[in-house]
């Protein structure tokens, strides 16, 4: 049992000396596989940060971005010295402490290096700015341009002409600023060109709309005119065809205005128009008219009669009876002297007719 | 001898207006721009900066002014645009300063309507120094040329194409100056919706050459989705862009993709007055991990109220910006800005007037090493008054301070341009 108990206790001990020795080689490898990382990390770092030195310098400002240069190249030249130290350390024979020296040392040089690309950036920052920034700024005022001139330039009109050769000009400059590396300028400039344009543009695309607004009415001005000349053949009277075409006069007038962006006469005209389709319409909605028109469609009711009835078609049938109640309605409505519902039973008396001789086949 | 070997093409231009005026044709068509101006661009900046000589240093503070842009012009423009629909456009003029010359001609044509158009436009433009010692990228010869077509494909929806080409020549290169040529490309379709909505679809390219080193030249393709139209019971625009940028050259630093959001919203509130909103997201993804372009989101955003009288509008409301930079630099240069945007707007018949203010502090989140927080003021007014019949004064006035947590740091920028131009 001693003896047994002699023999654990010497194998636990090799055990332990031998696993501890292990653990430690296991450690000391991930110390050095992480040393190494960080030594990558940081050349990657210092090779950027000679790129940013080596970067653009412009002849303007040149002393100060030289004094930044001259900065910026003393850290790198310290975190390269650094770094260099550090990989010395990095072999197979460094012992743990070498190795976590050697850490710190290229993590030094590493910030060092980030200083020294911060230095750069601010130094070009001061009196420059992002190349690609700026372009991007000058292709978005170019764009801006684009748009306000989309539909030829007459569509800017005479009042904000000057204005925008103003924007123009000054986003050329912008541009000529930009060719001859004056960044930071050329940035602001054309962001003022830009904002000028918005400005512009805003008022543009409300008088586009109330222009877009205008048009709208014109069509609705239109149809209804349409409308109109198809009552007044139900009410045939010369002056009101004469009004109809005063009134269609007055809505060429306006597509004309409407080219020449004249919106004041193109309400003045369209309220001219109206104004004569309303007259027309009162000439068709007197009671002499409209007992004319009454007269006429149950004339045409009492013709088309038969043919209806004749081609069997129930909906036709059911709308000729219908076109014949409203003509009933209107006739009453028209002897107690409601001129306006009287006119309505005619017209919707008139449709049906219609469409019931549409659906018997004629 | 170099203004005529620089300028014939606008003389050439201005003899065949002329010659043509002279014809006595449609002489109304005829218009000739004078004026005068006044141009100014300036920065004031302190600089501290460790100057190092042997193995001392000398921390030196130093305030200094650049004056990109200060100068006194004429010009004098002829145009010719035989209708009023400006279907047909040219124009060819003169400005000149002090020290320096430009010629410029543009030429512009328009066919068909507004649903099925061909529109051609060509400018050219050089600028020389006839007095002064010459600096590198200032003496340029610009050709620009551009050729659109547009056509209603359907009803409501329109494709436009369009084809640019762009030449910069400079007489005297540099390591930095550069002559290059720019080519591109766009495709649009728009979709208009019932109650005059519009949704369009934007896809571009664009190569620029520069034939002295190839590592220059690149590529951009953008895409880009908007919508334009009512919202609720205002307007609303929205628009997402998509942009990718290849040097030709591997691993190149400035390579990105970007992508970014831009939205507006005007919605009518009681009487005269409304709400205004704007948002713009952008998203940099720097194709190379690197530390001299890091990746970065930013964000503005505005809320306004606004009121309007006839001629009058007025605005007022806070923004805010973010900028948070991918870094791995813990002192990186995130930012939070925030201000009170004023604005007045006066437009009327021979005068307008867009006035804007922003004050507000910007805060630099992570103390970065070579920023400090600051107060700021940007003014930028926007006027053009008509004194006398065609006798026009256009005035762009842009004021920007910075007044930083580290007076070293402060900063002015001012920029003016003043033009007073006669048309006859």
């Amino acid at each position: 049992m001693i003896r047994f108990m002699s023999l654990l206790v010497a194998f636990l001990m090799l055990f332990s000396l031998v696993g501890s020795s292990a653990l430690a080689q296991v450690d000391q490898n991930r110390v050095r596989n992480r040393f190494a990382a960080e030594l990558e990390k940081t050349d990657r770092v210092i090779e950027q940060a000679r790129m940013a030195i080596n970067r653009s310098n412009t002849a303007y400002d040149a002393e100060y971005l030289r004094v930044a240069n001259r900065q910026a190249e003393e850290l790198l030249r310290k975190a390269e010295a650094h770094q260099n130290q550090a990989r010395v350390l990095n072999n197979t024979n460094s012992s743990l402490t070498d190795l976590a020296y050697g850490g710190k040392l290229t993590v030094m040089a590493r910030e060092l290096a980030l200083k020294a690309i911060a230095i750069k950036k601010r130094a070009e920052g001061k009196v420059e700015e992002n190349e690609d920034a700026i372009l991007r700024q000058l292709e978005k005022t170019d764009r801006l341009v684009e748009k306000l001139r989309e539909k030829a330039p007459a569509s800017i009109p005479d009042r904000l002409k000057s204005a925008f050769d103003t924007a123009l000009e000054n986003q050329r400059r912008a541009w000529e600023l930009y060719h001859e590396r004056a960044l930071r300028a050329s940035l602001k400039l054309s962001r003022q060109a830009e904002k000028s344009l918005l400005k512009l543009g805003e008022h543009l695309r409300s008088e586009n709309m109330e222009n877009q607004r205008l048009q709208n009415q014109i069509i609705q001005a239109e149809q209804k005119l349409e409308q109109f000349r198809l009552d007044i053949q139900e009410c045939n009277s010369d002056e009101a065809l004469e009004l109809l075409n005063q009134a269609d006069e007055k809505l060429k007038e306006c597509y004309r205005y409407l080219n020449e962006n004249e919106n004041e006469r193109i309400q003045n005209s369209l309220k001219h128009a109206q104004s004569f389709m309303q007259k027309a319409a009162r000439l068709c909605s007197d009671t002499e008219s409209l007992t004319r028109a009454l007269n006429k469609l149950e004339a045409e009711i009492e013709n088309h009669a038969e043919r209806i009835i004749g081609s069997g078609n129930n909906a036709a049938i059911g709308l000729l009876e219908s076109a014949q109640q409203h003509l009933k309605d209107a006739r009453s409505l028209c002897d107690g002297g409601d001129n306006q519902a009287c006119a309505a039973r005619v017209k919707a008396a008139q449709m049906n007719l219609r469409k019931a001789l549409k659906l018997a086949g004629n | 001898m170099h203004i005529f070997k620089f300028s014939a093409l606008v003389y050439i231009l201005l003899i065949f207006l002329l010659v043509d005026m002279a014809s006595g044709e449609e002489s109304g068509a005829f218009t000739f721009r004078a004026g005068l101006g006044y141009d100014f661009v300036s920065q004031e900046y302190f600089i501290d900066s460790v100057r190092l000589s042997g193995g001392d240093s000398l921390l030196e503070l130093s305030l200094l002014e650049k004056d990109y842009l200060d100068d006194k012009k004429a010009l004098l423009f002829l145009r010719y645009q035989p209708d009023l629909k400006g279907q047909y456009i040219l124009e060819g003029g003169w400005e000149q300063t002090t020290e320096l010359f430009r010629a410029s001609g543009r030429g512009f044509l328009a066919l068909g309507d507004n649903n099925n158009q061909l529109q051609a436009e060509f400018i050219a433009d050089t600028k020389k120094r006839y007095r002064g010692e010459i600096e590198e990228g200032e003496e340029m010869t610009i050709l620009d040329g551009t050729i659109k077509l547009k056509r209603q494909l359907f009803e409501g929806l329109s494709g436009r194409i369009r084809l640019s080409g762009e030449s910069v020549n400079f007489d005297t290169s540099g390591l930095y100056i550069y002559n290059y040529s720019r080519l591109g490309g766009d495709l649009d379709f728009n979709f208009i919706t019932g109650g005059y909505n519009s949704i369009y679809a934007k896809f571009g390219l664009e190569k620029r050459i520069v034939p002295d080193t190839v590592q220059l030249d690149y590529n951009i393709i953008r895409g880009g989705l908007g919508y334009l139209g009512s919202f609720l019971t205002g307007l609303a625009s929205a628009e997402i862009t998509v942009e990718s940028k290849k040097y030709n050259q591997l691993e190149n630093p400035d390579d990105y993709f970007l992508t970014s959001f831009q939205a507006d919203l005007k919605l009518p509130m009681v009487k005269s007055f409304s709400l205004i909103g704007n948002l713009d997201l952008e998203n940099y993804d720097f194709d190379e991990d690197n530390y001299i372009n890091e990746d970065y989101r930013q964000a503005h955003f505005g809320l306004h109220g606004g009121w309007q009288n006839g001629d009058l509008s007025l605005s007022l409301g806070p923004e805010i910006e973010f900028l948070a930079i991918k870094s791995e630099f813990k002192n990186d240069d995130d930012y939070f800005e925030f201000y009170i945007h004023a604005g007045l707007d006066y437009f009327r018949e021979g005068i307008f007037i867009f006035l804007d203010n922003q004050v507000g502090h910007r805060k630099y989140r992570n103390n970065p090493l070579f920023y400090s927080n600051f107060i700021f003021d940007r003014l930028s007014l926007i006027g053009s008054l008509t004194i006398f019949e065609d006798l026009n004064a256009d005035l762009l006035l842009s004021g920007e301070w910075e007044w930083h947590s580290v007076e070293s740091d402060n900063s002015r920028l001012y920029l003016l341009s003043l033009n007073l131009t006669y048309t006859f």
